[in-house]
């Protein structure tokens, strides 16, 4: 679809300002499409991940352990590319904080050794709701979830499971991630650190729990049956396109270039890492970026392999002003080649945290030179809003 | 954080951003905040970026916010700038106080102060004291400073245990109901510095709500100067002062804005105030950790850097303050009868309802989305003799001991919905905006004698109306 768009030249018909009302109506459709095959790609994820956890509450060794932390960072990739549907869909908003709620007073959820940082104004810091007398029930956690209003009291989500598989990460090594030992879940002798029957029973609810969120989302937008689907299909195109074009620019724009990479870069602190326990930020940010771009060019690469694509926004914009398209489409994908530099170097023994480190200046300019390349697709997102919706 | 985007997105405040925000029916009031107004009113009201902020700068307000919520750490850290902690504190994050950028309030009977403070002076006695009053605007008790840091880093003793003790004063309506309202008072207990000054002066603080900072802080000064009338020459009983307090970055006296004296003439030099005074982090603009010469082991204790923070970060949780939207009424047409009365008993003399804020200078285009917007604060921005009820007698500035700047009501319905309480005033000791009413006196005793003397319906649509704000 896009090919055929690009190659051609454009046909010397009068378009809409905002492009033709028949390519809007699909191209937003197709959107809605693509979204429904992350989620689905989430979903399959989280339940390769609860079979997982099961083996390792089944047999709980350094193997089992590592094949779920496995498991945790391949459900990761598929869901942090569906964060471009965040900010604009009202469904994604309201449920986001239950499954991706950071950062984390992690002795809220389990002990903590050593330096412990939280918030003074955090009555249950220290709550530890895997070693006290808590209720563990799927209800529970989800009450126990954001206590007393505090968000960093994360009871369920991704970073609660991350918590739960790799501890905290005292970086004994630079390269180090969080270190638990699969002996936290032995229940009899041999138990470390305390309450390992529960700790067991958490991790599984809360992996459950994940999995019965991500149905949910996952059925918000099917087909002609979601309930989403169908409130996204009654909007006119206008609205449609808003609410997709503030999710793409709000995203890269803010969330990731402004919370995620700034803010920690600014900070030089792990603390201001997304996944810090297990040291896999840079897969984070470049899945990130990809769901962008994904959404952007109507295609979306599945778990296994298959491509969906479709009439894209790209499309769209071409139809308008192909020098904005082209030019939003070279700064996706310099974001892509900037993400994927991170991603090489933490790969290559140079985590996240060790990129924003202050006298890391090689890193840094890593880490900033994507945050620069953030902040010139928003513009350019800002820019098609502007084409296509209003003012 | 995540909340805080996500709600943003839910509604018209997303398409403000691309200028999509609907035009107002021509019955229904304008919007509070202008073109910043969110219309969102849930937990996350008060911390949803303005409607109009840009897409290209919502990278500065996310950034701004993670360093307004997360927990700063002691010194030395490793590498990270988020050290530089105390030596001493009250709290070790901005939203410890300011939960989901609202008011904090009072701990339990006799437990330590969390989302509060006290603040601290004596009287001026020397030369060299009225010469610091004039920019510090109070004299620092001599071994505590200007503020009891109930907290500190490990080997560095906290100044106090800092609680509150409260006392029944019991009122009367007109119609014959009896009300009791409490009055707090500030014990200090475990005082590590030795004794407090005689004739220390103790004022307790909750931390006020963010709510529209920015847009007060571009009302033209000219129109808070033409309310002010010292000499009450109009005999309306009502003599609203201006605060002249000091701006430290310009090194000159400045109209105050900010804080329940208005002690602050600046956004800028509020965060940065308050990252020392209740953080412990040094800025550019103030420097020196608020060690008194009695606190040897402040003096000595690791530092985060000079300064601890960076300016680049105090502007950035600037930014985040100043862009924060304004949450539009609920409902204002059913709260026209309490409108009426808030206007007909006096209230609007000092809970002034519209400005309009300037332009955007040269200098400050960044901002141009706080300019030339139609805003309704609810505030006069100016200072009054409240009575002798709500008097700390600790002056600040130009402020005395009785007088309080007019705090902007705008948001003040939501309250409850964004930080599950209902406390208000200074030092939070109204439990609800009854209450709040009823403690006040001094220029504002007509209003509330006037309130007392209505009918309990006509009691409830005032407050109604209060809480469609």
């Amino acid at each position: 679809m896009l090919c055929a768009a690009l190659g051609a030249a454009p046909a010397p018909v009068q378009v809409a300002p905002g492009g033709s009302p028949e390519l809007r109506e699909r191209v937003t459709l197709h959107y809605a499409r693509l979204a429904h095959a992350m989620y689905d790609d989430a979903l399959r994820g989280a339940l390769a991940l609860q079979a997982a956890v099961e083996r390792l509450l089944a047999a709980p060794s350094p193997d089992t352990l590592q094949a779920a932390r496995r498991a945790w960072i391949d459900a990761r990739r598929s869901y942090s590319q569906t964060e471009a549907l965040r900010f604009g869909n009202s469904n994604v908003d309201l449920w986001e904080g239950n499954v991706n709620a950071w950062p984390i007073d992690e002795g809220f959820l389990d002990y903590v050794t050593g330096e412990y940082a939280y918030d003074v104004g955090n009555p249950h810091a220290r709550e530890n709701l895997v070693g006290s007398q808590h209720d563990l029930s799927p209800r529970a956690l989800r009450v126990s979830h954001e206590m007393a209003g505090l968000e960093p009291n994360v009871a369920t989500g991704y970073h609660a499971i991350e918590f739960l598989l790799w501890g905290q990460d005292l970086n004994r090594t630079p390269a180090s991630a969080g270190e638990r030992p699969s002996t936290d879940y032995i229940d009899g002798p041999g138990c470390t650190h305390g309450s390992c029957a529960r700790r067991a029973r958490y991790l599984l609810l809360t992996v459950r729990l994940l999995v019965d969120d991500l149905r949910e989302m996952h059925a918000d937008w099917r087909e002609q049956q979601g309930e989403y689907w169908t409130e996204f299909r009654g909007l006119d195109a206008r609205e449609r396109l808003g609410r997709m074009l503030v999710g793409l620019g709000s995203m890269g724009g803010g969330e990731l270039a402004g919370e995620r990479m700034r803010a920690a870069l600014l900070a030089h602190s792990q603390e201001d890492e997304q996944s810090c326990f297990s040291d896999t930020t840079h897969l984070d940010l470049f899945y990130n970026a990809l769901g962008i771009q994904d959404l952007y060019l109507g295609r979306y690469t599945r778990r296994d392999g298959t491509l969906v694509e479709g009439p894209a926004l790209s499309e769209l914009v071409h139809s308008v002003d192909p020098e904005l398209d082209r030019a939003l489409r070279a700064r996706l994908e310099a974001t892509q080649a900037r993400a994927t530099a991170i991603v090489n170097a933490a790969e290559s023994g140079e985590p996240f945290d060790r990129q924003i480190a202050a006298e890391n200046a090689t890193g840094t300019q890593r880490v900033q030179a994507m945050i620069d390349a953030l902040a010139a697709q928003t513009e350019s997102f800002a820019a098609v809003a502007a084409r296509l919706v209003g003012p | 954080m995540t909340r805080l985007a996500a709600s943003w997105a839910l509604g018209l405040a997303a398409l403000g951003a691309l200028g999509l925000a609907p035009a107002h029916a021509a019955a229904e009031p304008p919007d509070s905040g202008g073109a910043t107004t969110v219309h969102i009113v849930d937990a996350s009201a008060f911390s949803l970026p303005a409607a109009n902020l840009p897409m290209t700068r919502l990278a500065d307000f996310f950034a701004g916010n993670s360093f307004f919520t997360n927990a700063w750490v002691r010194a030395p850290a490793s590498a990270s700038a988020r050290d530089g902690l105390g030596p001493l504190f009250n709290t070790n994050s901005c939203q410890s106080c300011h939960l989901k950028d609202g008011r904090g309030q009072p701990p339990a009977p006799g437990a330590e102060l969390v989302s509060m403070l006290v603040r601290a002076s004596v009287p001026a006695r020397t030369a060299a004291e009225r010469a610091l009053e004039r920019t510090a605007g109070a004299v620092p008790d001599p071994r505590y400073g200007d503020q009891i840091q109930n907290r500190a880093v490990e080997g560095v003793p906290p100044e106090a245990h800092a609680a509150l003790t409260w006392q029944d004063v019991p009122g009367r309506f007109g119609d014959g109901t009896s009300y009791t309202l409490q009055r707090p008072s500030v014990q200090l207990a475990a005082l590590a510095y030795g004794p407090l000054d005689p004739e220390l002066r103790l004022s307790a603080r909750v931390a006020p709500p963010l709510v529209g900072m920015g847009l007060l802080e571009r009302i033209p000064e000219a129109a808070i100067a033409a309310l002010a009338d010292p000499d009450d020459r109009d005999g309306n009983g009502i003599s609203g002062r201006t605060n002249q307090v000091w701006d430290a970055a310009r090194a000159a006296s400045a109209l105050g804005r900010f804080g329940w004296k208005a002690g602050q003439p600046t956004l800028r030099q509020q965060v940065a105030a308050a990252f020392r005074g209740d953080l412990g982090i040094t800025s550019s603009l103030f420097p020196e950790q608020p060690c008194t010469p009695v606190q040897s082991a402040c003096a000595q204790a690791p530092s985060g850097g000079a300064p601890e923070l960076a300016d680049e970060v105090l502007d950035l949780v600037t930014f985040y303050a100043q862009t924060l939207g304004v949450p539009a009424r609920r409902n204002p047409s059913t709260a026209r009868p309490g409108e009426a009365l808030f206007r007909a008993l006096g209230c609007a003399g000092c809970h002034v309802e519209r400005f309009v804020t300037g332009p955007a200078p040269d200098a400050q285009t960044a901002l141009s989305l706080l300019a030339d917007q139609e805003i309704h604060p609810y505030s006069d921005l100016l200072l009054h003799d409240m009575g002798e009820g709500l008097a700390d007698g600790r002056p600040e500035f130009a402020a005395d001991g009785r007088e309080w700047r007019t705090p902007p009501l705008w948001g003040i319905g939501l309250v409850h919905a964004v930080s599950r309480h209902t406390r208000f005033l200074h030092d939070g000791r109204a439990r609800n905006l009854e209450e709040a009413i009823l403690w006040h006196g001094g220029e504002a005793e007509p209003a509330r004698r006037a309130y007392t003397a209505l009918q309990r319906s006509e009691r409830d649509q005032l407050l109604f109306f209060l809480g469609t704000l």
